[in-house]
């Protein structure tokens, strides 16, 4: 909010597909700086690959603005945008080698031979590939193919560089290898990048900021830790990580208490809500511990109705005399105490309790 | 001659392989499956195929290439030849200039656009090319459509019906269903990915066409001068019909060996030569393009 003027800006941007009733996507507006990393987070069709598309100029926006550097770009076609994009099936040119397809954008761009042969050959060096330059995409696998891709979008240094879920197709290991590599060159390079993705551990990991798309709109846009941490609507706090949703009313505003079904339920200062708004409490099941007694307020005693082992921790289910179910973390020496039937008391700390607002 | 011996095969198998009947069955498996094409395939493409080679060289006093060396020695035959070469050649050229648009907006605008063209162009297939033939005969007569509105703007149109011109044009649409469909499929299966990111690396329009589309469709293209270069080779009623008497294909010759002079070894000489006229041509062509590698993606 300090800068004068955002790198890239989406000004309510909406997409209605020729035809239909709803919109794709609602009122998207958001600010990317330069160099920065933005996630696009969402479950399936809630718009992100429409908002991508609509960035690099593939679909025009039904309403609304997309500003670069302060001017609208929605009337520039695709071609003349500069920006780079990585699909998630590569879309590498199949009639090309590996060098001729990074070679593509600088050839279109008319430089001179010998610049184009050394920058190739520096961006197939950056993503490993030197030794694989006379190789077609077929003979390639697909972490190799990927890679191509990205150097192929990064070797114009375009102003935005968008990608839409290209780590998808690639197993869980060469994922991970990919996310630190991507990342890496984006620090590097100071790279502004449009990341789509479904994947919330991958948004988490590699942004500046998540962008979490629900019905095609933005519901919250703010750093991964504050969207953990601090989610704005029940969507985000559900969508990203775990959480436990317990309905109250706000009861005394000053004292900052919640109350609910399971009791009285402190929150931290951060939040400001006034008395009988209805909230959900919402508490990560990290933040609950397993407790000797049961503590006066921020606790409650569980009947156990479900153990999962993963080996150095355990993630417990058990339900409240009033029914409401809570989930929490114990580790592998606390097991025993939980198991399948077991009465437990539970605490966590007021300031790990983040207060939300509920519809009525 | 003796594998139709039906005591040998199976001991000689049995001996190579210890496991005996099992390895034997399961390796004759497929062949069993295959059974019923190749016989089908021998029987109505291979034998036949080798009559005609057969016929060609055999005359009345046993082996000769005398039937070979009357048609290299004959201009007229070699010119009918040539023609013949020629003829295919303009008609596979003028069926690509007017196949590739249509199969282009058939193959890119997949809704309505693209699918009448393609209903329409596929239509053609179900009327008889007879038919077609004899529809062309009344559009370019000395009183047909085209003659008639040439007159209307005060020009009288030279003679079009038995000429050149004219048995092209009916081979031309003839052949163009072929030629469209061929491509079609190839077109279609280009990922509509790779133009995008053709866009967005910075081709205009053209650019991606020229540099992504066009050389992605090669194979159709390929595929579609070749089906219509060998079926223009054998054309028969539709350059007779819409011809002239100097616009004789080889077919027609070969036909008049038979009707008129009742010379089987000249016809099916005549036959061969085509035959590997072609299969050369390919050869060729293969050698320089290489069909294997523009396939491969
Ligand atoms: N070309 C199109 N024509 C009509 N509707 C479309 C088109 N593309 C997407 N939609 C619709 O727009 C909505 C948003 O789709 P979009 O592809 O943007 O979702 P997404 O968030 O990228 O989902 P995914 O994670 O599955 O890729 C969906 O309801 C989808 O059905
Ligand atoms: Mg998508």
């Amino acid at each position: 909010m300090t800068q004068a003027q955002p790198f890239l800006r989406l000004d309510a941007v909406s997409k209605r597909y020729g035809g239909r009733a709803e919109l794709a996507v609602e009122g998207v507006s958001a600010d990317i700086r330069e160099g920065e990393f933005v996630s696009l987070l969402g479950p399936s069709g809630s718009g992100k690959t429409t908002t991508l598309m609509m960035i690099a100029g593939f679909e025009l926006p039904s309403e609304g603005r997309i500003m670069l550097s302060g001017s609208d770009i929605v009337g520039i076609p695709a071609h003349r945008r500069n920006f780079g994009m990585v699909f998630q099936n590569y879309a590498l040119f199949p009639h090309m080698t590996a060098f001729e397809n990074v070679a593509y954008p600088l050839r279109l761009r008319k430089q001179p031979s010998s610049r184009i042969d050394e920058k190739v050959k520096r961006y197939l060096d950056m993503v490993g590939l030197a030794r694989f330059a006379s190789r077609r995409p077929a003979e390639l696998s697909g972490g190799q193919q990927q890679r191509v891709a990205l150097a192929r979008a990064l070797v114009f240094e375009p102003t935005v560089v968008l990608m839409d879920e290209p780590l998808g197709a690639l197993d869980k290991n060469l994922r991970e290898q990919m996310q630190i590599e991507i990342k890496e060159l984006q620090k590097k390079l100071g790279i502004t990048l449009i990341y789509v993705t479904h994947d919330q551990s991958e948004a988490m990991t590699m942004s500046d900021r998540i962008a979490v798309f629900n019905n095609g709109r933005i519901e919250q846009i703010a750093a991964p830790l504050e969207i953990y941490r601090r989610p704005e609507t029940r969507f985000v706090g559900e969508f990203v990580g775990e959480s436990n949703m317990i309905e109250g009313r706000v009861g005394d505003a000053t004292e900052r208490r919640v109350e609910t079904e399971i009791g009285e339920i402190e929150y931290g200062p951060d939040s400001a809500f006034g008395a009988g708004m209805p909230v959900f409490a919402m508490i990560r099941p990290e933040l609950i511990t397993l407790a000797e007694k049961l503590p006066p307020r921020n606790g409650t005693q569980l009947t156990v109705t479900r153990t999962i082992h993963f080996g150095d921790r355990v993630s417990v289910e058990g339900t409240t005399v009033g029914g409401t179910m809570l989930r929490f973390r114990a580790s592998g020496r606390e097991a025993a105490v939980c198991a399948t039937g077991r009465q437990v008391n539970v605490a966590w700390r007021s300031d790990d309790v983040h207060i939300l607002a509920r519809g009525q | 001659m003796s594998a139709a011996d039906p005591t040998i095969a199976p001991a000689s198998a049995a001996a190579n392989a210890p496991s005996g009947r099992h390895a034997f069955g399961r390796g004759l498996r497929p062949w069993l499956l295959l059974l019923p094409v190749l016989l089908f395939v021998i029987g109505l493409f291979v034998l036949p195929l080798l009559g005609i080679l057969r016929l060609s060289v055999v005359g009345p006093n046993g082996l000769t290439l005398e039937a070979y060396a009357d048609f290299f020695s004959d201009p007229f035959y070699l010119r009918v030849l040539g023609r013949t070469l020629i003829t295919a050649l303009i008609v596979t050229f003028f069926c690509l200039l007017l196949g590739y648009p249509i199969a282009y907006v058939a193959a890119r605008y997949a809704g309505t656009l693209g699918t009448a063209l393609l209903l329409i162009v596929t239509m053609s297939f179900w009327t008889s090319f007879l038919a077609r033939t004899y529809a062309w005969m009344v559009i370019l007569g000395s009183q047909g459509l085209v003659a008639n509105v040439a007159r209307v703007f005060g020009w009288e149109p030279p003679q079009m019906l038995f000429t050149g011109l004219a048995a092209n044009i009916g081979m031309i649409h003839i052949l163009l269903p072929f030629m469209v469909l061929s491509l079609f499929a190839v077109m279609q299966r280009i990922d509509p990915n790779l133009l995008r990111a053709s866009t967005g690396l910075g081709a205009t329009p053209f650019q991606t066409f020229r540099r992504v589309f066009l050389p992605l469709s090669v194979p159709g293209m390929i595929n579609g001068c070749a089906l219509v270069y060998i079926v223009c080779l054998g054309f028969y009623v539709t350059p007779e019909l819409l011809g002239g008497p100097k616009d004789q294909m080889i077919a027609r010759l070969i036909g008049s060996q038979i009707e008129q002079l009742l010379d089987w070894q000249e016809a099916a000489t005549m036959a061969a030569v085509l035959l590997v006229v072609t299969l050369t041509i390919f050869a060729v062509y293969d050698y320089f393009f290489g069909l294997d590698r523009l396939w491969r993606s």
